[in-house]
């Protein structure tokens, strides 16, 4: 049994360290808790969120990104982590005189530019609809050059076509970068084929 | 010499019409009618204590937007601070006579009476806060991402101190040189017409500022030639700019339109 423990120990120790890791984390309002919960994410990994409403799904995805502190537990980030994040709503002001390229380069995105985006990156973001400005903000994260990816809520408003595209767009995103989303359209989440776990899941897991 | 007075303003102006455009993307406008009643109010103050104006002015015009910014309250805040401001001026005018001619001259400003020092203060800030824009132009652009992130962290401590400062210094130096409401108008207008035709942020920039200095130039020779006060010449002025660029730009709409609803027409025609 010794002998075990210190192989399970010894292989637990190559392998490839994770990028963020949650210990017992508890998050939300201290008023409202939501938690304890456990999550390693590994370079590479891809999982998909999908709970009812309130179960936390946005709040943790906030809580990863550094954007809400963590009430109470462990969250360990490797050295130099770099988090992009898609949030769930990013309301326009009605004169916003950015252009589609600015957007793209105030993010610090390198995003191949697809037929769609290439009508976008010249047009006005305060001019585009909603569909067209969540794929832009969507094209924009998933080009980051960073080491974790968060979406929340990534096919909110998303016509048919511009849904597909979605799709594509994500499932092509390197393979090397650990990306977690939150949704609740099911049926985005089977054609991305990641791995779909739910709220009360990363609580169970918790020790 | 009118020319130091000219020029002077004319920095000014250049100076308000970026900061606008900065303003309008920080999504802070009320901010600079807080800032800016409360630079005038440290200059009626400097009068009655007999200190040094342009400090006092910049010490109350920066507690006000320390206040604001750690309020973190876009309307409520800014607006209640500028009324209690002007409340404040209209209270030590009230008081002190001497108070009265200071608070006269942060509304009206000293445009066409620049000191040399004042000139040569307006100079050395305009440069400096010239030479340092690129820096915050890229502050200001990529706080618009939030609440989404990208790889460019959230600006630390000493970023903001910086960009506070930047703005303190560019609304004292204004409400000394054009007055309280000139420097209101300057920062706003320009900016809200660049952005009815701007078509991406480097271009709304490069508008705003261009607004403001050539709104500047018709109201200064307006102004002089009808022998009028400058501020409300200019607020004429950047209003009937503002409905010119409106106007033009419905038109263009509307031509666009019709082009499109006359080409929909005769691709329908053949079927009929």
């Amino acid at each position: 049994m010794g002998i075990l423990t210190t192989i399970w120990s010894f292989c637990r120790s190559w392998r490839v360290p994770s990028v963020i890791s949650l210990s017992n984390v508890v998050i939300g309002a201290s008023s409202a808790p939501i938690g304890p919960i456990s999550l390693d994410l590994d370079p590479g990994d891809r999982f998909i969120l999908m709970s009812p409403n309130g179960a936390g799904k946005s709040m943790l995805l906030r809580t990863l990104a550094g954007q809400q502190p963590a009430l109470s537990g462990v969250m360990r980030k490797a050295d130099e982590v770099r988090v992009g994040m898609l949030a769930q709503a990013h309301p326009r002001a009605r004169y916003w005189p950015l252009s589609g390229r600015d957007w793209l380069n105030l993010m610090g995105s390198q995003c191949l530019i697809d037929p769609l985006l290439a009508d976008l990156i010249h047009r006005r973001v305060d001019t585009l609809s909603g569909g067209e400005w969540q794929y832009l903000r969507l094209a924009a994260v998933v080009g980051l050059p960073v080491d974790v990816i968060l979406l929340d809520e990534p096919a909110n408003h998303l016509d048919a076509a511009v849904w597909a595209q979605s799709v594509r767009l994500i499932r092509e995103c390197a393979s090397e970068k650990a990306m977690l989303l939150a949704t609740h359209d099911r049926q985005f989440a089977i054609e991305l084929g990641f791995e779909i776990r739910s709220m009360q899941a990363l609580m169970g897991s918790s020790s | 010499m009118w020319w130091t007075a000219l020029l002077t303003g004319l920095g000014v102006s250049l100076l308000l019409g970026l900061g606008g455009a900065g303003l309008m993307l920080r999504g802070s406008v009320w901010q600079a009618l807080a800032v800016s009643q409360w630079s005038a109010v440290g200059g009626v103050l400097a009068s009655i204590i007999a200190w040094p104006v342009m400090t006092v002015a910049a010490l109350t015009a920066g507690l006000s937007l320390v206040i604001v910014q750690v309020k973190r309250n876009s309307e409520q805040w800014p607006l209640g601070l500028f009324l209690l401001g002007s409340a404040t001026v209209l209270l030590l005018a009230g008081n002190f006579a001497q108070a009265e001619l200071s608070a006269a001259s942060w509304a009206e400003g000293q445009l066409y009476f620049v000191t040399r020092t004042l000139a040569l203060s307006a100079a050395l800030i305009t440069g400096l806060a010239l030479l340092t824009l690129p820096f915050f132009f890229l502050q200001w652009l990529r706080l618009q991402a939030q609440p989404d992130q990208g790889t460019f962290p959230k600006p630390n401590g000493w970023r903001l101190i910086a960009e506070a400062v930047w703005w303190t210094a560019i609304i004292v130096l204004a409400t000394a040189t054009v007055g309280s409401i000139a420097t209101l108008a300057l920062l706003l207008f320009p900016a809200w017409i660049a952005a009815l035709v701007s078509r991406n942020a480097v271009q709304f920039v490069c508008f705003a500022a261009l607004f403001s200095v050539l709104g500047y130039l018709i109201a200064w020779t307006l102004a002089l030639v009808l022998d009028q006060p400058f501020a409300p010449v200019l607020i004429l002025t950047l209003c009937l700019l503002s409905s010119f660029v409106a106007s033009a730009r419905a038109l263009v709409s509307y031509r666009s339109l019709r082009r499109f609803a006359l080409g929909q027409t005769s691709k329908e025609s053949p079927q009929s």
